[in-house]
């Protein structure tokens, strides 16, 4: 999981546990994609093998999230469309990015540092989460349990390989750096929306600016065309 | 030189590159990226395009792109900023939405391939997809073309004809917001399903419902005018919710659990209603084309002509002698249709022709040689394999495909699908609700040989071209309800596909098949729910490991998947 929930929760409120378990199954469905990718571009069979096996698992704990929230919604009648996992949402909520893996701009030694360090974050966070499901959820917070060990393994096999390919000082130094940069990009990642509240007044300006403006066009829409491909200009984007 | 033409930023992206001699390519942004629907600008496939095709400036006559990007973005913004402070939600989320959008495609582009910008041209909306449209039939001259959809640059339904000459008219447009789309996309999202891509739930879950709330929808969509009441809208407030509390306060709470028996009866009558009017919109759009046109042959293109049940039903009221649904007639389509409108533009009086709906990549040019010994063992080394994989059906197998070029629309024809027997039931439910995980209203379609077809089931002749790509649904024989009635939806109906094609593996499957005593298999796409279909063999390795599938047919043999 390269972005990782907010899961500290203070009582127990069924809705807001989905949203949790939703952005869960998000982060374990983005990372799997990402696993995949490196298995298809790296030139090591048996690193490609990981990445494979490291993918099947994300999905597994994706479905494992999904169908937790799914029990919630049935037990406490949750009728909140925004639940619904939808893989296209993943772009616009920051877990991955439209025109690049994270694979394709790391070296590989940095690449295990960057898995290493954000399952091990999330791995914290999930226990905490675990922890807040126990009483209320044991059937949740026994599969939890179930992820809790793949992400130790996960964290475990990435860091070992990069302390192995990396000098002790410069795994150190890297490891702290991907802990900051992970920091920066969740303060980024939660504080989007929080930028409306400075930007929206300007764009309401705006938009009644060219409200104005276009109360004295008066455009006009053809409803028929004689001939399409001759009055059509190619090279226009109108 | 090639002709490459793109769809991207609103649904489902893609990009298709032909030279109209022999060499083409139809690629999804989602097969790359892995995540279904993929509307982003399509890097991924167009690096593979570059890569595989060594495209340059040089050899490339035309980028086409699907619409005009500013007119599409401007139309709804228009309709919208009349009312500023009211729809502020969604002008403020459409203007953010600028620099993401269209407008800058052509900067898109040179960021990944550096071209002239007069080799950049740009389609229209409605345009692409009946220039798509064109390229299934031969005597353009015979048809009417009608596109439908939400809504592509201010348009939501349009009519075409064109001549020998190929001078193409607009003989008749709808404009936004009034789109029979737009009302079947509202009532999916109302529904609790996902826009863009719950619309085949309801189309399903229709045929369980009755139309009881066909006098309150007419209401709200005016079939005889193609009018929306916007009192019940809102997608041109908010860019979160296309409803507004007035359609609540006829159909109560939406996005209530169908799980539930007492939701479910209510949610499949307000699918049922709903598809009803859908059927005379398009009934009524079908007679004024005709009317207008004097032509009795429809093409049919646009998002709407995906629902199947549509096709079928408007059938059995004989109004048109021949109506075509392309195998893709949404957007992702267009990207064809806009290859078309590059190459018409250069040569006024010849379009693209294609003699396939096989127009994806062959399986040699998405992997790596021997890559497939990797994940999997060839588990006969003669050349009887056929009978293997017939024997291991015969016995409730589920066994994947992969082989051939990959389809095109959104339906798997074969070569990249899962098969089972469909007269064994347990491994019908077993495909259906456990290893694809797909709700228990969605039936499964089945696949056959053309000469089977009258045995099982009946069509009306004017629509029985759309069965060789799944795109209607036909009537169930008793025959079928005898042996095969697993995958016989609650109707009576089934989402055919018929196999014309001696030489493909899927006709020799078949054939194999009928020798053993059944004559249908059960056909679905090569993905889990909520996954695109696979594209390369990572992704069919990692995809039967999570369905728990055993077995694949490739090319030259039966696999069985091996652990790593």
């Amino acid at each position: 999981m390269f972005l990782i929930p907010k899961s500290n929760l203070k009582k127990f409120d069924p809705e807001r546990c989905c949203l949790v378990l939703n952005e869960f199954a998000a982060a374990e469905f983005s990372s799997a994609v990402e696993m995949l990718f490196a298995a298809k571009n790296i030139n090591n069979k048996k690193l490609s093998d990981g990445f494979i096996r490291h993918a099947l698992d994300e999905y597994k704990h994706c479905i494992i999230f999904t169908n937790i929230k799914n029990q919630i919604i049935l037990d406490y009648k949750i009728n909140k469309k925004e639940l619904s996992f939808v893989p296209n949402h993943l772009y616009n909520k920051g877990y991955i990015y439209k025109d690049h893996f994270i694979f394709e701009k790391k070296k590989i030694n940095n690449f295990a540092i960057f898995i290493g360090v954000n399952e091990e974050i999330a791995e914290k966070k999930l226990i905490t989460f675990a922890n807040h499901l126990k009483e209320h959820k044991p059937f949740a917070f026994k599969q939890i349990q179930n992820i809790l060990k793949d992400e130790q393994r996960h964290a475990n096999y990435s860091l070992r390989f990069a302390k192995n390919n990396n000098g002790f000082l410069s795994y150190k130094i890297k490891v702290i750096g991907e802990k900051i940069l992970s920091f920066f990009r969740h303060i980024y990642a939660n504080s989007l929306n929080k930028f409306s509240f400075i930007f929206n007044p300007i764009l309401i300006t705006i938009l009644i600016i060219i409200n104005f403006v276009i109360y004295f066009l008066n455009l006009k829409k053809n409803a028929t065309d004689e001939d399409v491909m001759k009055n059509i200009e190619p090279y226009s984007i109108t | 030189m090639y002709y490459i033409g793109i769809s991207a930023y609103y649904h489902e992206s893609s990009v298709f590159l032909t030279d109209n001699k022999g060499t083409s390519c139809f690629l999804k942004e989602e097969s790359f990226s892995r995540i279904k629907g993929d509307k982003n600008f399509p890097h991924r496939c167009l690096r593979f395009l570059i890569k595989t095709f060594n495209l340059k400036d040089e050899n490339i006559n035309f980028i086409s792109f699907y619409e005009k990007p500013f007119k599409s973005w401007w139309e709804i913004f228009y309709y919208s900023i009349k009312n500023p402070l009211l729809n502020k939600d969604f002008l403020i989320h459409h203007l953010k939405n600028f620099n993401n959008g269209s407008i800058f495609f052509y900067t898109d582009i040179n960021k990944l391939i550096n071209i002239s910008r007069n080799k950049i041209v740009y389609s229209s909306h409605h345009l692409s997809h009946c220039l798509y449209g064109v390229s299934v039939v031969k005597n353009i001259s015979e048809y009417v073309y009608i596109t439908c959809d939400g809504v592509g640059e201010g348009e939501t339904m349009s009519i075409y004809t064109i001549d020998n000459e190929y001078k193409i008219k607009k003989i008749w447009t709808n404009f936004y917001p009034n789109s029979i789309g737009l009302f079947y996309s509202t009532i999916t999202d109302f529904l609790g399903f996902e826009i863009n891509e719950g619309e085949f739930k309801v189309m399903s879950l229709s045929s369980f419902g009755k139309p009881v709330y066909e006098r309150e929808l007419r209401e709200i969509f005016d079939i005889d005018n193609f009018k929306v009441n916007m009192d019940y809208f809102e997608f041109h407030k908010s860019p979160s919710k296309s409803f507004s509390k007035k359609l609540c306060e006829v159909f109560g709470e939406p996005h209530l659990n169908i799980k539930e028996e007492a939701n479910f009866k209510k949610y499949t009558d307000i699918a049922s209603s709903t598809q009803l009017i859908l059927e005379l919109t398009m009934k009524s759009l079908i007679q004024k084309a005709m009317r207008l046109s004097g032509k009795r042959k429809i093409i049919l293109t646009g998002g709407v002509a995906l629902n199947c049940k549509m096709i079928h039903s408007l059938s059995k009221q004989d109004i048109f002698e021949e109506l075509i649904v392309p195998p893709s007639p949404g957007d992702s389509g267009s990207a064809i249709g806009a290859a078309n409108f590059a190459f018409l533009n250069k040569f006024k009086t010849k379009t693209l022709d294609f003699n396939t709906i096989f127009l994806g990549p062959t399986k040699d040019i998405i992997n790596k040689k021997d890559s497939k010994n990797n994940f999997f063992t060839k588990i006969n080394l003669a050349d009887d394999f056929l009978n293997d994989v017939t024997n291991k059906l015969i016995k409730g197998e589920i066994i994947a495909t992969y082989y051939g070029s990959n389809e095109v629309g959104p339906r798997s024809l074969g070569n990249t699908s899962i098969f089972c027997d469909a007269k064994n039931k347990e491994a019908v439910n077993n495909l259906n609700l456990n290893l694809k995980k797909r709700s228990h209203f969605q039936p499964l379609a089945p696949i056959l040989l053309q000469g089977d077809f009258k045995k099982y089931f009946s069509i009306n002749k004017s629509i029985v071209k759309n069965l060789e790509w799944m795109g209607t649904l036909c009537d169930a024989k008793e025959e079928l309800y005898n042996e095969y009635s697993s995958i016989i939806h609650i109707d009576g109906t089934c989402r055919t596909q018929i196999v014309k094609d001696e030489n493909s593996l899927t006709y020799k499957v078949l054939k194999n098949l009928k020798k053993l005593g059944s004559d249908i298999l059960v056909n679905t796409s090569f993905n889990i729910s909520k996954d695109p279909v696979v594209f390369d063999l990572y992704d069919v390795y990692v995809n039967m490991k999570r369905m728990d599938i055993k077995f694949v047919l490739m090319d030259d043999g039966l696999y069985q998947i091996k652990d790593i």
